[in-house]
């Protein structure tokens, strides 16, 4: 149980403030003893250590903050996760309102989900893809010892 | 595997360049977005199709576009941030003037 004080009034002043005549209190020392100033609006404040400076509105709006970081960093990390499936996040992101692009740091998220493994002094992966025409196939591995490769990925869109 | 293709993500710029085209299903219809590529953006590069599984690009993290130039060894001399942010050819061409054979390898 929290502190309390219980107190009776016995006399309203001219100038408005009213003597203490009687208290009673969890905190012993209080007992009967008429030190208080009571404001005549009826405000009886709390002991300082259990009492919000701000009033009980910020605790509210403190809670709805962290319930919306909260869901920002989730949203993040969810797409996060997409991002690493190309064909998945083209159809996530066909879905999110644009506004939306403005509030997410999406260069830096999208160089991080789209690092991949290789690094620089890692040997190339081999592969042996087809010619546009598709009348020859190409081995990378063909140009090892002889000469450097440029890689250009890409599409048509 | 196309970046923005009808049924995924639709792009405004290739809307306002009259660029429609859906996910290719077969590798033929794969090649043929690549010939109508190489026509429309003039390309002078030789182009390679990855498979329907994107083997390549699984490999590479390739996109949606990427750049890396690999050494005489085969190994990764230069890998770019992925596009579209981290495309930058200009940061490949300084690459390039480091491991392509020039006088000073000529001399060694």
């Amino acid at each position: 149980m929290p502190p309390w004080i219980w107190c009776s009034v016995g006399h309203v002043g001219k100038d408005g403030n009213e003597s203490v005549v009687s208290c009673q209190s969890s905190v012993a020392s209080l007992d009967n003893k008429p030190r208080f100033r009571v404001v005549p609006t009826a405000y009886c404040p709390l002991p300082t250590a259990d009492r919000s400076p701000w009033g009980p509105n910020v605790e509210t709006l403190k809670t709805v903050a962290w319930y919306v970081a909260l869901t920002y960093v989730l949203m993040l990390a969810a797409l996060f996760g997409v991002m690493r499936q190309p064909v998945l996040f083209g159809q996530v992101m066909s879905k999110v309102p644009r506004p939306l692009l403005m509030i997410i740091p999406l260069k830096p998220l999208w160089f991080l989900a789209r690092a991949g493994h290789l690094q620089v002094g890692d040997q190339a992966p081999e592969f042996s893809l087809p010619t546009v025409d598709r009348k020859a196939r190409v081995r990378l591995s063909s140009f090892r010892g002889q000469k450097p490769v440029v890689l250009i990925f890409g599409s048509y869109t | 595997m196309e970046a923005h293709p009808v049924d995924a993500w639709q792009d405004d710029d290739n809307l306002k360049e009259k660029i429609s085209v859906g996910s290719p299903k077969t590798l033929d219809e794969r090649c043929a977005l690549a010939e109508t590529c190489l026509t429309k953006l003039t390309l002078k590069i030789p182009p390679l199709v990855d498979d329907l599984a994107n083997s390549t690009e699984i490999a590479y993290t390739a996109w949606p576009d990427r750049i890396y130039v690999l050494d005489r060894e085969g190994n990764v001399a230069y890998k770019s941030y992925p596009g579209p942010f981290g495309f930058k050819p200009a940061e490949m061409a300084d690459v390039l003037k480091r491991v392509l054979p020039g006088p000073s390898a000529q001399l060694k």
